[in-house]
């Protein structure tokens, strides 16, 4: 696909190549812009194919904006949740402090501390004083349990709702839900 | 330092930029200070600062008044939208002068500054473009270290990423030595999330003062069919409504956990709109 459109994206230039043939300026600075054009659309590709695996990585849940439609401490909770359920945090890594997350979102550090220190309340991530903080041992089995108890709530439920308004009974949404699962075996 | 308000009053000839505001800013925090136009926030910070008498009512700051008050006066750092500084002078002049003034400045911290915002110190203020004076007027804020600092509207004529900048260097200099910084801006959106603490002004009148994460938690956006939210706001404090499509959006004082319980979509609201929303409801536009 990326040849085709290098095809004809440099097809005009060379034409002008061919016809202009006698002016030698002209011929080099076409060229030029044909070798440019070529790299643009190789360094472009890069980025979208760098891009589009982006997700795969495991730093998928590292949001790079927060939004103010949720108190912003939350967001910084349920990020470093996030990366502890992925293992991108493993128990007893460090995790960034107060300050790191203040300067790379932009926010007081009152609240990042806010979010940070909830954490600690519920035994996810102990302190070493004047070290920071890590991840304990158990909080991954934590958050998974709770995560399962708000995932009725979270998930099941706008399932339903969602499924009652186009009119989906209870067996046919079993019968996607069981769909999917085989279409992940294949 | 601990500011402490009591029914302040500022009059000018018939109007009253302040009309009878009590408040205390305890701890050194970063204060978001909103507004409209005219609320009465410049009025406010020029008497905090010790540059103007109120007409009645009085601003205690640490028990002592900021008129007249040397010791005050050096902890109190007031940057304004302009006219700042005197037009004659080199920039060097000027930094040579805040440096005498303010016992707390940072010498380094400004000349770092001035590299990072590219001024020369052989040039004078009067030949700065609007953008530069204002960058000018950041460093002076920043690196007097004021145990108090004041920024009405710093920042006329910078560029989106000069502004950035400040942010950054605003934070970096808060976590290094927490201080009572005041900030008073237009472009709420951009700084919203620098606020511990926000306060609006209307009219010359206190109309709220919280904390802005409790803000984010206590208030919120309630959507969905009309029918089921008019259901959901009935005797509640509501803010501002908008319909449009069979649906509806209430904003109002309320829990989110408890409104998210109806089933309806909740979102917190961001400190511009309630600003917005507020003040609007007072003018009863």
């Amino acid at each position: 696909m990326l040849q085709k459109k290098l095809n004809q994206l440099l097809a005009p230039n060379l034409r002008y190549v061919y016809n202009k043939s006698s002016n030698l300026p002209i011929v080099m600075f076409t060229l030029r812009f044909s070798f440019f054009s070529l790299l643009t659309i190789l360094i472009l590709s890069y980025m979208v194919s760098y891009i589009s695996n982006e997700p795969n990585n495991k730093g998928d849940n590292m949001k790079n904006k927060l939004n103010e439609n949720k108190p912003i401490y939350l967001q910084i909770k349920e990020q470093l949740e996030d990366s502890i359920i992925n293992d991108s945090l493993k128990p007893g890594e460090r995790v960034p402090s107060t300050n790191e997350f203040a300067a790379f979102y932009q926010i007081n550090p009152a609240t990042a501390a806010k979010g940070i220190n909830e954490l600690v309340t519920e035994e996810i991530l102990y302190k070493r004083r004047g070290v920071g903080m890590f991840v304990t041992d158990k909080a991954k089995d934590l958050l998974v349990s709770k995560r399962k108890e708000s995932f009725y709530e979270n998930f099941i439920k706008p399932l339903k709702v969602e499924a009652s308004n186009l009119s989906i009974r209870p067996n046919e949404l079993v019968e996607m839900v069981m769909r999917e699962e085989q279409g992940n075996e294949d | 330092m601990k500011i402490e308000v009591k029914n302040l009053q500022k009059q000018y000839g018939k109007t009253l930029a302040l009309d009878d505001i009590s408040f205390t800013l305890e701890e050194p925090k970063i204060y978001g200070l909103l507004g409209r136009n005219g609320a009465g926030k410049t009025t406010f910070m020029e008497i905090l600062s010790g540059q103007i008498l109120s007409s009645g009512g009085e601003i205690r700051i640490d028990g002592e008044k900021p008129f007249d008050n040397q010791r005050l006066t050096e902890s109190i750092c007031l940057i304004q939208e302009g006219n700042n500084f005197k037009r004659d002078l080199k920039l060097k002049q000027v930094l040579r002068i805040y440096a005498a003034f303010y016992p707390t400045w940072d010498n380094d911290l400004a000349f770092q500054l001035m590299e990072e915002y590219q001024l020369d110190a052989n040039k004078k203020v009067k030949s700065l473009s609007k953008g530069m004076e204002s960058a000018l007027g950041i460093i002076v804020g920043l690196a007097s270290k004021a145990p108090i600092t004041i920024f009405d509207e710093p920042y006329i004529g910078l560029d989106a990423a000069a502004r950035k900048k400040f942010y950054q260097i605003l934070l970096e200099a808060y976590e290094d030595e927490k201080r009572t910084i005041i900030f008073s801006t237009h472009l709420i959106d951009e700084v919203s999330l620098l606020f511990e603490e926000i306060l609006i002004l209307e009219q010359g009148k206190l109309l709220l003062q919280a904390d802005a994460e409790q803000l984010r938690d206590k208030a919120c956006a309630v959507t969905g069919p009309v029918h089921q939210v008019e259901q959901f706001i009935a005797g509640k404090e509501v803010i501002k409504k908008k319909k449009l499509a069979g649906m509806m959006t209430a904003y109002l004082y309320q829990n989110a956990e408890v409104a998210k319980e109806t089933g309806l979509k909740v979102e917190s609201i961001p400190i511009q709109d309630l600003m917005i929303y507020l003040t609007e409801a007072k003018k009863g536009a």
